[in-house]
């Protein structure tokens, strides 16, 4: 499903020097699983996931999503995979503020180009199974923070990507709204949603179904007690 | 609608707050230009209409270089070739703004010889009411003693009014239909076509079209045409232009600091669309659009405002404010041209952006 091969991806230092954000990374992503990626800050859990997306280019290595090699692509073909095989949700939800919550889900179905009454038609679906249909006429600044995220997420789903690559989804959830948010992701997954989770929570990401560990850009094969925030 | 247009829209139209002093500065520009544009043209068209009342532009006669052949045009025994005036007309095209017809012959009145013109119908400020009906000449007048009747070859003419003086030979003239005159001097067609041209029209360079035009007639431009075109060039026109350029310059200043100002503060919502799978051209179309429309708002509130300042100002506005539209128009268009070009640098510098580092130190 998706294949990472001895990803790197190194930046220049401020003052000189190379920062190697992820150093030779591999790993194998199967279609339905829930892989939750943990480490401490600045190991390089965004970059590994914004690769896996399309969205940060590797220094060295590649990423396969399917059949695909997605630095093979030039970058609006890699918009284009974005906008159909890729979901992203944010820890800040980074939903559109003057835009509501139908407005924002239906947003990438527009960008994936569909008409506007197909794109409303399926974020209305996407929102009533998240359990937001209430609120759809609200625009971001009206909700809760976990009701936000919920839109995040709807917005992630609304195409029916292959994977959703969720960067830190509980970062600015108290911890029940977290748990909230999990056990939708769950549910997601049950339905055979592929979904990758980036987190410095270990009592979130033991909810995956598998953990993946990154210490300095790389995998670590350290006890998961040892990995925490 | 396509999305970059529709979401440019949705966030003028939500944070239209944000985008209000922009709008207004491109308002405040647009009004100005506006206003200023539509009074100068106001007086360009009072003084051409001054000028246009002192007599014609160019006056085209019978060719005539021999004492006989004036003589006979003076006697009216000369008229001009029949495919003059069609001629004068292909020759001129659109810059040729009015032709009066004339017949004039000169007759013995009040013991002096004095220019007889026949002239159309409604060509007098005062209407002439069949062919014993006449206007005088100030000075003939006088001179006639400001008489009710007059006698010309036998007949009783019907004075309808005088002409206020012109200060030229036609305070002596004596004014009667162009049929009637005709029928005096046994003459058909005319010996005059005084021809008016458009304001802002060389009467130099169209006493040089026609004289290549071949009419078979002569062309005698009048002192008045020189006045015209120094006028012309006395008037606002040649420092409208670059006043024009400087308040565009503001504008676009305006938009620049306004785009950026608008991008730096979304660098994460347009990151969050390009992880969306938003292409460069939405992205930078979505930019282009929102300057577009918040140039083409503000100039036309603007533009409607400049144009209702100017015509409660100046009367001559108010007369012709319905031909102002397709100044608002240009105005309009002029400035969507300028918040277009404004946003380009900006939009070019947010595309550029590395994505990953917007999302992550946003």
């Amino acid at each position: 499903m998706i294949r990472v091969d001895n990803l790197t991806k190194t930046f220049a230092a401020p003052g000189g020097g190379e920062v190697h954000a992820l150093a030779g990374v591999s790993l194998w992503i199967d279609r339905g699983e829930f892989v939750a990626v943990v480490g401490r800050s600045g190991s390089g859990k965004s970059t590994l996931l914004f690769a896996m997306g399309g969205l940060a280019t590797p220094t060295a290595g590649h990423v396969q999503l399917g059949e695909t090699r997605v630095y093979d692509l030039d970058r609006e073909a890699r918009a284009a995979l974005r906008r159909t095989e890729v979901g992203f949700v944010f820890q800040t939800f980074n939903l559109v503020p003057y835009l509501t919550c139908l407005e924002n889900v239906a947003l990438p179905a527009l960008l994936a180009g569909s008409s506007r009454g197909e794109a409303t038609d399926a974020a209305a679906r996407v929102l009533e199974r998240l359990g937001m249909s209430a609120r759809s006429r609200h625009r971001p600044a009206q909700l809760s923070v976990g009701e936000r995220q919920r839109v995040g997420i709807g917005r992630a789903l609304v195409n029916g990507p292959r994977v959703l690559l969720a960067d830190e989804p509980t970062g600015n959830l108290d911890p029940a709204t977290a748990d909230q948010v999990v056990d939708l992701l769950r549910e997601l997954n049950g339905e055979g949603q592929t979904i990758v989770m980036v987190t410095h929570d270990l009592r979130l990401a033991a909810r995956a179904g598998r953990i993946v560990r990154l210490r300095s850009g790389a995998l670590d094969t350290d006890p998961p007690e040892r990995v925490t925030a | 609608m396509t999305t970059a247009p529709w979401l440019a829209v949705r966030e003028l139209v939500v944070r239209r707050g944000r985008a209000a002093l922009a709008c207004a500065v491109i308002a405040a520009i647009a009004a100005t230009v506006t206003a200023t544009e539509l009074v100068a043209r106001a007086r360009e068209e009072a003084v051409a209409a001054q000028i246009d009342a002192m007599g014609p532009a160019l006056t085209v006669v019978p060719r005539g270089t021999s004492t006989g052949e004036l003589a006979r045009y003076e006697l009216g025994e000369a008229a001009l070739p029949a495919s003059a005036e069609a001629a004068v007309r292909a020759a001129l095209g659109r810059d040729l703004r009015a032709i009066e017809r004339r017949l004039v012959v000169h007759r013995e009145l009040a013991g002096t010889r004095v220019p007889v013109v026949g002239v159309a119908a409604d060509a007098l400020p005062m209407p002439l009411h069949g062919p014993d009906s006449v206007a005088l000449g100030s000075e003939l007048a006088r001179r006639l003693g400001n008489e009710a009747g007059v006698a010309l070859d036998g007949r009783e003419l019907r004075v309808e009014g005088v002409l206020p003086s012109t200060g030229g030979v036609e305070d002596l003239g004596l004014f009667l239909p162009l049929a009637a005159a005709q029928a005096l001097a046994g003459v058909e067609g005319v010996n005059e076509l005084r021809l008016s041209l458009r304001a802002g029209v060389s009467s130099r360079g169209a006493e040089a079209r026609l004289t290549r035009a071949s009419l078979g007639a002569a062309v005698i431009r009048s002192d008045r045409g020189d006045v015209a075109d120094r006028e012309a060039q006395e008037s606002l026109s040649r420092h409208r232009g670059s006043a024009y350029a400087v308040m565009a310059a503001v504008a676009a200043l305006c938009l620049v600091i306004a785009a950026h100002l608008d991008a730096a503060e979304r660098r994460v919502e347009l990151a969050t669309l390009v992880a969306l799978g938003a292409s460069r051209r939405t992205v930078l179309g979505a930019l282009l659009f929102r300057s577009a429309l918040l140039a083409a708002a503000g100039s036309a509130l603007g533009a409607a405002g400049g144009a209702a300042l100017a015509a409660a100002q100046d009367p001559a506005v108010a007369a012709a404010l319905a031909r102002a539209w397709s100044l608002c128009v240009a105005t309009v268009g002029a400035a969507v041209a300028v918040g277009v070009a404004a946003a380009i640098p900006t939009a070019l510098a947010t595309i550029a952006r590395d994505p990953v580092r917007e999302l992550q130190e946003g």
